[in-house]
């Protein structure tokens, strides 16, 4: 469950680096906002019979539009700059972001009402698992396929494999690479929203929940190999494991440990389990 | 050259005489002003002169401030001890965590230093029985004559003072300008024979020197030290100071965290959305002005400098030519 929740979250973030080149420190805080705002159509449809349903699909448009409008006014002025600068300005997206969601939805944590179905344990040969549990895996392998079919058969996948390699020759071709870049985007926000709508479902919403996962996040990013998509997935799985392990035995030490894991691998392996050694510089 | 000295002297005067005439809370404001201006250089001294862009200065700001305090509250060492304590806790971390880090470039490095100082964060913060969590340390008080806030803002700015002239000099001598080149490009220093790994490493470690430097002034000056002062948003403050005053500038750090010790009294005053306004400037100064406010100034001086000297050629230098 927790490596479903880092593939989610770690996934676009990595997306969005290998295919664009651009490390986006607030998707984080998209990820937050993305919880926020499905707790805050879940309690205006509260009266109706699939508000969660339904809160899921407008909070996922909703996200959408605001990842189109963040890459309208501030990505797409960064994409030539230098990979300092850009994680600056994206910083002080995080700073703004935060402070923005403070200011809406103010600071006290919010629940959001779970449909029963999600409320049930499902029992097998002994084994007792909640369905939330089971609603965020399936999220998470589905997503984790889709991704990997859209980049793997699609046309905008393969164009995007291939700016992932050569910028210059894509748009050499004549391809809008702009429009490709505000497609990168978007999903990766999509993806960081289906981590937040999932997180509704486990949690509680707070503005804490973001600085909670990003140690993890970014040392999930950097195991399995910046912009490497099946590195991602690899490693989410060895870190989440990691996780629900040591929450068991050493709880204190469960954050440190996969901080630990990723200081072992950086100094074996620089670029990650899956990642290339060329683009390390 | 003459210039230098003159601007030098009338700032080191400026200081002093600050500490004779302000009353209790302007003092307060001084001082605060000199000891994040000491957390800029060491952001600055990364960014602005290696090229590294380090979101983790605050995890050796948290542990000389701990490094200091710890041993001065629980055991009652003495005051200077602790001193040393602090300062070599905060270079004994900045070298085995700068060890990993300075492995890697560019976008790895920064991820790399969030880690750092989040999980600097985490243990302070969990190790109840030691750090005493998120209680923090409360009651510090400087022994003796420091107690007073004027020996107090004295003993800051001669620490201070002592710290920018080791800044000057390790930025100007042969070490500082391999680092520049090191941060104009790395490939060529390699080929040129500069050990790019030990130059780093060897900038990073000073850098956590100078961020525990402070972390023990600031520890005794606000009574308290608490796990948030190792958050990676701590981190961002000196990111904010360092970007505000222009990184590769040698004010650049004074001046970054004069403008923000004043914002943060008054802006903080008005209004409680305090993180959404630094965001926004960060975010002006990164687009529009990369110099940051020094780096505005001088090139605006050297503009009317070169418009004095020759009335009608526009040299490519006059053109804030970066």
């Amino acid at each position: 469950m927790r490596s479903a929740l880092y593939f989610l979250v770690t996934s676009g973030l990595t997306l969005l680096f290998g295919v664009v080149g651009t490390l986006n420190m607030s998707h984080f805080s998209l990820y937050m906002i993305a919880s926020y705002v499905t707790w805050s159509f879940a309690s205006l449809l509260r009266n109706y019979q699939f508000s969660f349903w339904a809160a899921f699909f407008l909070s996922a448009l909703t996200m959408c539009f605001l990842a189109f409008i963040i890459e309208r006014l501030v990505m797409r002025r960064l994409y030539k700059r230098e990979l300092g600068e850009q994680l600056l300005i994206t910083f002080a997206m995080v700073y703004i972001l935060d402070d923005l969601v403070k200011m809406i939805w103010g600071s006290s944590p919010l629940f959001v009402t779970r449909p029963p179905i999600l409320t049930a344990i499902a029992t097998w040969r002994n084994v007792n698992l909640p369905a939330s549990g089971i609603f965020l895996l399936i999220l998470g392998l589905a997503s984790g396929l889709g991704t990997w079919l859209m980049l793997s058969k699609t046309r905008l996948g393969r164009i995007s494999r291939a700016a992932y390699s050569y910028k210059e020759m894509v748009s050499a071709l004549g391809i809008p690479i702009q429009h490709i870049y505000l497609a990168m985007f978007i999903l990766s926000v999509f993806l960081a929203t289906l981590a937040g709508i999932a997180w509704t479902v486990m949690g509680m919403v707070d503005l804490g929940q973001a600085h909670s996962l990003l140690i993890e996040c970014f040392c999930v990013m950097v195991i399995g190999g910046m912009g490497s998509f099946a590195g991602t997935a690899l490693s989410a799985l060895i870190c989440g494991m990691t996780y629900s392990f040591a929450i068991l035995f050493v709880p204190k030490l469960a954050t440190l440990l996969i901080f630990l894991l990723a200081g072992i691998i950086l100094v074996i392996r620089p670029w990650g389990l899956l990642g290339r050694a060329g683009r390390l510089h | 050259m003459r210039h230098k000295w003159l601007v030098t002297s009338f700032l080191g005067l400026f200081w002093i005489f600050l500490g004779l005439v302000l009353g209790d809370f302007w003092l307060h404001v001084a001082t605060e002003c000199l000891i994040m201006m000491l957390f800029a250089i060491s952001f600055s001294l990364l960014y602005g002169h290696t090229g590294l862009l380090s979101f983790g200065q605050a995890a050796y700001f948290a542990v000389g401030a701990y490094g200091f305090a710890l041993p001065f509250m629980r055991f009652s060492v003495p005051f200077p001890v602790c001193f040393f304590i602090g300062l070599v806790s905060s270079i004994l971390w900045a070298w085995i965590t700068g060890y990993i880090c300075v492995r890697l470039a560019g976008i790895y490095f920064a991820i790399m230093t969030v880690v750092v100082t989040q999980s600097t964060f985490y243990i302070i913060f969990q190790w109840y029985g030691f750090t005493g969590g998120d209680d923090g340390i409360q009651g510090i008080f400087p022994p003796g004559f420091l107690s007073n806030p004027h020996w107090y803002y004295y003993y800051v700015l001669a620490i201070v003072a002592a710290a920018f002239i080791i800044y000057y000099k390790i930025i100007n001598s042969p070490f500082g300008l391999s680092l520049k080149c090191i941060r104009e490009n790395m490939v060529r220093s390699q080929f040129v024979g500069v050990n790019v790994h030990r130059h780093r490493l060897r900038a990073f470690i000073i850098a956590g020197f100078f961020a525990g430097l402070s972390g023990i002034l600031f520890a005794p000056f606000t009574r308290t030290v608490v796990p948030q002062m190792g958050n990676w948003t701590s981190s961002g403050h000196a990111v904010f100071m360092g970007i505000l005053g222009g990184a590769s500038q040698l004010l650049g750090p004074m001046v970054g965290a004069v403008v923000w010790v004043f914002l943060d009294a008054f802006v903080a005053g008005f209004t409680e959305h305090w993180p959404l306004i630094i965001g926004l400037v960060i975010f002006t100064i990164v687009l529009f002005m990369p110099g940051g406010l020094v780096g505005l100034v001088t090139s605006y001086l050297r503009t009317a400098k070169d418009k004095r000297h020759s009335e009608t050629w526009v040299t490519p230098e006059s053109e804030g030519f970066k």
